[in-house]
């Protein structure tokens, strides 16, 4: 999947979710502290992701997103 | 039924087993003295029911609604050992009881209850046969629940803190998650409660410390977490409630190969007592809680609220090598007279969050641990044999159920 497309729904999960205009988020945003999101703000993401792209994220996986880079890098490796 | 017999008082404190992956069915079996006589049995069922109210209910979800209300469905005593399910294949009701030979087999569906929650109904169902099959003269008083706990004025008194960044870092236990095989374990009551006077510890914390040094050998590994439920009743100010009422503690030890249990007993004694006092576990129940409550509020299917729930529990740390819930006698009221007609006591749950999930009872001198393992590899009665009896505690029996 191009990496714009992932981009793209993450963006409009974001929004969804947690109310984020996608013009206030990089790839280098950190999802705590520049998005402000909470951890059941990021999980519900998560969750989101797991549906749109119909895979299983192992929860050891979670220490790793750290920014919106992070998400972006996973998917674009693992999402078919 | 009309939708005024409709209450959601006692849902709030089940919603978290909507989050599970798997329906979490339990079961009790309890072998009485002589063969089981199943239309006695359905006499003593019924007549329990009609003075317990609180669990002659069904569940009834509606969109994102749920409800108890009254079953007005025959309540069956249904023949066999194989456990139904709950409550697709009980007339709707949460609980189930069976029968085969000598044994009573109570299964239930943890969401309407825990296991404090189920004695009192058990222990009367038993009593009521006693007085038909034996004579006894049992009295059949109402069994009333508490009324629900005031989640909301919990979370204000306790705020929940916020998981931060190394929260969502750290490492947490990796679950052996196979194809669950039970092992049964059954030790003297009195050799363990030696152990621990000698050793100044809990009966618990000596109990704990022996399956952490069973499973470093067992599961291979030196750190051992594990995690423990403390019964929350009374510091909630709710005594009789027969809802979920618990709160839940994890801990690790660190073992190596000449490690005793004098050794690490003393520590985790100290941090066991720290966790029950009353206002530490108020605390943690507020804290688990309230993420149950957020999960709940979550305007998503319920598909998402579940997967949340687990990545939730598993930052949290709740994950764990084994879970140890003691129980003690699962009669309530555990009178000398019960008891007599009671041969033995079996209680099985499924673990979620741990490797394995071991579940001691204690009845008649003797306490039983049963365990539901899903780790892969073979061995695990040896194990806690060898342990066991390395620290000189009595074992009757460890034995494999499940080849």
């Amino acid at each position: 999947m191009e990496r714009a497309e992932i981009i793209s729904q993450i963006l409009a999960i974001l929004e969804d979710v947690a109310e984020v205009s996608p013009e206030d988020v990089s790839e280098s945003s950190v999802l705590m502290d520049d998005l402000d999101l909470s951890s059941m703000e990021i999980l519900t993401i998560v969750a989101d992701l797991e549906e749109t792209f119909g895979l299983r994220i192992p929860e050891k996986e979670l220490r790793n997103f750290v920014t919106m880079g992070d998400l972006v890098d996973y998917l674009a490796a693992n999402a078919g | 039924m009309e939708q005024a017999q409709r209450s959601a008082e006692y849902i709030f404190q089940g919603t978290m087993y909507f989050f599970r992956r798997e329906k979490i069915l339990c079961r009790y079996q309890f072998a009485l003295k002589d063969a089981v006589d199943p239309a006695l049995l359905q006499r003593a069922l019924d007549a329990a029911l009609s003075a317990a109210p609180y669990y002659r209910v069904q569940l009834v979800q509606e969109k994102r609604e749920a409800f108890l209300e009254p079953n007005p469905n025959p309540c069956l005593v249904y023949a066999g050992s194989a456990q139904r399910s709950i409550p697709e294949e009980t007339n709707g009701y949460l609980f189930s009881v069976s029968c085969e030979g000598d044994t009573v087999y109570f299964d239930w569906y943890h969401f309407l209850m825990d296991g404090r929650g189920v004695s009192p109904f058990l222990t009367r169902i038993l009593e009521l046969y006693c007085n038909l099959r034996y004579g006894t003269a049992f009295a059949n008083t109402p069994i009333v629940s508490s009324p629900a706990y005031d989640i909301e004025a919990m979370m204000a008194k306790y705020p929940a803190t916020e998981a931060s960044e190394s929260t969502l870092q750290r490492d947490v236990v990796q679950t052996w998650e196979c194809k669950m095989r039970r092992t049964r374990v059954r030790l003297t009551k009195q050799s363990l409660v030696d152990k621990a006077v000698a050793n100044g510890v809990k009966p618990f914390t000596a109990l704990a410390g022996l399956l952490c040094l069973a499973l470093r050998g067992y599961l291979g590994k030196d750190d051992i977490q594990y995690s423990y439920s403390a019964d929350t009743r009374k510091a909630a100010g709710v005594p009789d409630a027969l809802y979920n009422c618990v709160c839940s503690f994890q801990h690790s030890v660190k073992l190596g190969d000449g490690t005793r249990l004098a050794d690490i007993a003393p520590e985790m004694d100290a941090a066991v007592r720290r966790t029950l006092q009353p206002e530490a576990m108020l605390r943690q129940m507020a804290q688990q809680m309230s993420w149950v409550y957020k999960v709940d509020q979550q305007k998503a299917p319920l598909r998402i609220k579940q997967r949340v729930f687990q990545m939730g529990e598993y930052i949290s740390g709740v994950p764990a090598d084994f879970w140890l819930s003691y129980l003690g006698n699962p009669l309530l009221p555990a009178t000398p007279e019960i008891q007599t007609y009671t041969k033995d006591f079996n209680v099985w749950v499924p673990p979620d969050g741990g490797s394995m999930g071991v579940e001691a009872s204690s009845l008649n001198g003797v306490i039983t641990l049963c365990i539901e393992n899903k780790a892969e590899m073979s061995g695990l009665a040896a194990s806690l044999r060898t342990a066991f009896a390395k620290e000189g505690i009595a074992v009757l029996e460890a034995v494999e159920l499940d080849t």
